[in-house]
């Protein structure tokens, strides 16, 4: 055998990226409010009234398809927006008219919010405080926005190429911090957190950039209750980086981020948040530079005879996946009791009244069409897009969920989206938490072992997808 | 119960930080590869420096320098160019050994300053330049050490996938390796940061990146002189922060380079350095303000009880410690000069040559001896630790000195005064048909004395300040 046989015919010699190549189109438009407009959603704030912009709010829409002829299409779009939390808003106001208008199915439609906590609210129950009275239109901007960015999306479809890869960065920390008695949400630092960045670069024929997909789980609460600004927290200035080098839209896609925040947060001053953002925006940036050109893989192919005997590897042209593909399953899970509203105000007695409302209003409003009996029925979409996979619901995982599918899943990329298509409102936290009495597990409805139910549930639904990937 | 904190490893000190070009002439002896068919360079990808920082506790004590030198080595083991260097620069700066460290970048794609090559083609500008890097360590040592002002050093350790492991098992022979990406071994990915602000203003300075990762992006048919992936680096970091210069320092890269390399198009040496530009980029936005530790504030109730954590000022080190040692590393049996000499004679593929010239020139150093003499440096400011050998080593080196000192941040230099000795590797690689076993002179139990010694070297900097 001759070693151009050899090396042909040996795995080893081969490093084949995760990759798809799709037809794909991009747009992105501002969404940015009103100064004057209620933005300040944290029960601690004294008025809730913006009284200037930080930097954009920002509404990203993809469509995708497998071929230029498919009929079938599936909408990705990311909102510079905090959260919905009410069936009524989101699936029934929000995205039944978005998909009626686009004239696809609702499981067609994925739409991931960043959950800024320095946006205005986009449930219109939640608009009670001072600007409240801008809230109305904002949230009917926002909607024909999407619907108008969807349909200019569909006007610049072009054949894709898209590289998927893990990168790392160290902005998120584990933020729930057992001091005395009480877990109190804020950075610990004795625990590590998931670094785990995941990136989805999109590029046309030509080579340039379409778009940036960057997964990355993380609470956006650097700017707390001082802060009378409209932000797109630290997604912001990681935009600005990414797009200056890119110049094509950056998807912010939250991941699982139920126990991570930024270590530095809860603040007045907007430069903690571009700093938070720098830190985002640079390990995309480096993430980037490490790919390897578009529909391209490694092949070992030549042996070197120099100072040493060198291995040289060169790059060669790849045959990436064109699948795209879409299902719907429901978990079902076990939740705790439901406590009525009374129950709720008695066991808060000692807390501010105001905070008290928020807390009552968002447990009943997150029940609507989720509990059925003794069980939720939580949505989970699953989409694939040649090599990477995209999980996404609306709660709030653990960082654990994504460690574990993607650790058990090393064959494919695994883009896991929280906050995204209600309902399931609910933070999904393990089982040591509720044990520690963590605010994620009295806030939400589940019952203790629902994320390793889930966790299970998503592994075995993994499997039924096919690996493309190095055909 | 104590409040808790997060202390940052800094270190405050008067400090200066200085840079000279150093790009040679062109049409330079450049053959770094024997693989090679051309041996001189053609023209200059971007530009190599000198770049040197000063550190002292005092006005009155001697200056540390550590100087980032843009070359593979300074010279060979025929010449000894780097001793004559340290010799003039320790004279001309008036410090002494312990105090100046000469860390090659071990770029590839950089002359090969040896007086041993001058009679090839292009060997005529090897003595000029070989003047030129001694001015221009010392026009940089000299600046750093007069403009140093009240500095605080921030140290903190990121990732980058840069470095992949490059023992690659040859699928053609089972029983031999090739250098080259191994895409079944994880490498280290430690990224170490350095942020210099001084006092009085707040300015940035300077920066460091002490990474471990070949510069071998750029292979034997680029033509170009280049720092390789260290240039992009650069600008990128110093575009950031008003042009203060960024010292680069390789770490332990004995088994570690880019996966993609050996190229010709010099745009994969810069894609390289964007990519550890940038994730140095990331590690100093995550810094806190200088002199600033992270400390739990107070307990608020919002919608959630939140814990809110604050940077604070605290009483950020100064002490300061310099020390270096000589440190005795097993050798193995080596062939005579005479014998390398008939060898070379006979020899006709070009990589067959290239290979008796390392070999011979480290047969000089070798004459009759069992053991070989290192020196190991080991600094130290505040809660940053500096150790520089003299070698190249495998990555277990750094990991294990860093698990060593876990509440400090360690910055490990190595090619440090390098006169292309070669590697130290671990035991269990010597018996293979591996380039980086094969190559050097040191004999089993080399990793261990110089982990050893790097770790005593490092005690005793707690003993001297």
């Amino acid at each position: 055998m001759s070693f151009d046989d050899l090396i042909n015919s040996a795995e080893v010699s081969r490093v084949v990226p995760s990759q798809s190549h799709v037809f794909c189109g991009v747009a992105q438009c501002d969404i940015t409010p009103p100064i004057g407009i209620q933005s300040n959603p944290w029960g601690k704030s004294q008025s809730a009234r913006s009284t200037g912009v930080h930097l954009p709010l920002v509404a990203n829409a993809m469509v995708l398809k497998s071929s230029a002829n498919d009929e079938h299409e599936q909408f990705l779009v990311a909102l510079d927006i905090g959260w919905i939390g009410c069936y009524e808003c989101d699936v029934i106001k929000f995205r039944t008219r978005v998909v009626n208008e686009l004239g696809i199915e609702i499981d067609d439609l994925l739409v991931n919010l960043s959950q800024t906590h320095k946006g205005p609210p986009f449930c219109i129950h939640e608009a009670t405080r001072e600007g409240a009275e801008y809230v109305p239109a904002f949230i009917e901007n926002v909607i024909s926005s999407v619907i108008n960015i969807c349909k200019e999306a569909r006007t610049t479809l072009e054949e894709v190429n898209i590289t998927w890869a893990y990168g790392k960065c160290d902005l998120a920390s584990v933020r729930d911090l057992p001091l005395g008695e009480t877990d109190f949400v804020g950075y610990n630092p004795n625990l590590f957190a998931d670094d785990t960045l995941t990136i989805g670069r999109v590029t046309n024929l030509e080579g340039k950039p379409c778009a940036t997909l960057v997964n990355y789980g993380c609470h956006p609460t650097t700017m707390g209750w001082e802060s009378d600004l409209i932000s797109p927290d630290f997604v912001g200035k990681a935009r600005e980086i990414v797009e200056g080098k890119t110049s094509a839209p950056f998807f912010f896609l939250q991941g699982a981020c139920g126990n991570l925040g930024p270590r530095e947060q809860y603040v007045g001053d907007p430069s903690v948040a571009d700093r938070n953002g720098e830190i985002l925006g640079y390990a995309t940036l480096a993430t980037l530079a490490k790919m390897f050109p578009p529909a391209s893989e490694y092949r070992l192919t030549e042996l070197v005879r120099s100072g040493a005997d060198l291995a040289k590897w060169t790059l060669a042209p790849a045959n990436p996946s064109t699948t795209v593909k879409r299902e719907r399953r429901t978990i079902r899970m076990k939740h705790k009791e439901l406590l009525t509203e009374e129950k709720m105000r008695a066991n808060w007695h000692d807390v501010e009244p105001r905070i008290v409302n928020t807390r009552v209003q968002k447990q009943l409003g997150i029940r609507f069409n989720y509990v059925d009996g003794d069980y939720v029925n939580h949505p989970v979409w699953l989409w694939q897009i040649g090599d990477a996979i995209m999980i996404a619901h609306c709660g709030e995982a653990y960082f654990e969920m994504q460690v574990q599918l993607r650790r058990r899943h090393p064959d494919r990329v695994i883009m896991f989206m929280d906050m995204t298509n209600g309902p399931g409102y609910v933070y999904i936290p393990t089982r040591p938490a509720y044990e520690r009495n963590a605010y994620q597990s009295w806030q939400t409805l589940l019952a203790p072992g629902s994320f390793e139910e889930m966790l299970t549930f998503l592994d075995e639904a993994l499997h039924s997808f096919s690996v493309e990937k190095g055909r | 119960m104590s409040s808790p904190q997060v202390i940052p490893y800094e270190g405050q000190a008067l400090i200066g930080i200085s840079r000279r070009e150093i790009t040679p002439p062109i049409g330079i002896y450049g053959r770094m590869w024997g693989a090679s068919s051309h041996d001189i360079s053609e023209g200059t990808h971007k530009p190599l420096y000198v770049t040197a920082l000063s550190l002292q506790s005092s006005p009155a004590d001697m200056p540390a320098l550590l100087v980032s030198v843009d070359a593979a080595s300074i010279g060979d083991l025929s010449g000894l160019e780097a001793h004559w260097i340290r010799k003039e620069v320790m004279s001309a700066l008036n410090i002494d050994d312990s105090h100046l460290m000469l860390a090659c970048s071990h770029t590839h794609a950089s002359p090969w300053s040896a007086h041993s090559r001058s009679k090839m083609p292009g060997g005529d500008l090897i003595e000029g330049y070989l003047q030129n890097l001694l001015s221009a360590i010392i026009d940089a040592g000299r600046e750093a050490i007069l403009e140093r002002a009240l500095a605080i050093v921030t140290c903190k350790s990121g990732s980058c996938s840069l470095a992949t492991n490059r023992d690659f098992p040859d699928p053609y022979d089972p029983n031999r390796f090739l250098t080259g990406f191994n895409p079944a071994v994880p490498a280290d990915e430690t990224l170490m940061v350095g942020r210099i602000v001084t006092v009085q203003d707040g300015k940035v300075i300077g920066t460091i990146v002490n990474y471990a990762c070949h510069p071998t992006s750029l292979g034997w048919d680029n033509k170009l002189i280049s720092p390789d992936y260290v240039g992009a680096m650069r600008e990128r970091i110093e575009n950031e922060f008003e042009g203060a210069p960024c010292l680069f320092l390789q770490g332990a890269s004995g088994d570690l380079a880019p996966a993609y390399q050996y190229a010709p198009d010099v745009s994969v040496a810069d894609s390289h350095g964007d990519q550890l530009g940038f994730a140095a980029l990331s590690v100093l936005a995550s810094m806190n303000p200088s002199g600033q530790k992270l400390a739990f504030d107070r307990a608020v109730e919002s919608g959630a009880p939140l814990a809110y954590w604050i940077p604070k000022t605290y009483a950020v080190p100064t002490d300061v410690a310099i020390t270096a040692d000589k440190v005795n590393l097993p050798a193995k049996a080596w062939p005579s000069e005479a014998k390398l000499d008939r060898e070379i004679e006979k020899a006709t593929d070009s990589f067959a040559k290239e290979r008796l010239f390392r070999k011979r020139s480290i047969a000089k150093l070798m004459s009759g001896k069992s053991e070989i003499e290192l020196t190991i440096y080991g600094w130290r400011l505040g809660k940053i630790l500096l150790v520089g050998v003299q070698c190249e080593v495998y990555s277990v080196w750094q990991m294990t000195v860093r698990e060593m000192f876990p509440d400090h941040a360690v910055v490990a230099i190595t090619c440090v005064d390098y006169e292309a000795i070669g590697y130290v590797v671990p035991d269990a690689l010597h018996e293979l048909n591996l380039y980086t076993a094969w190559q050097p002179p040191f004999g089993k139990g080399g990793m261990d004395a110089l982990f050893e010694g790097s770790v005593r070297q490092l005690k005793k900097t707690f003993n001297q300040a």
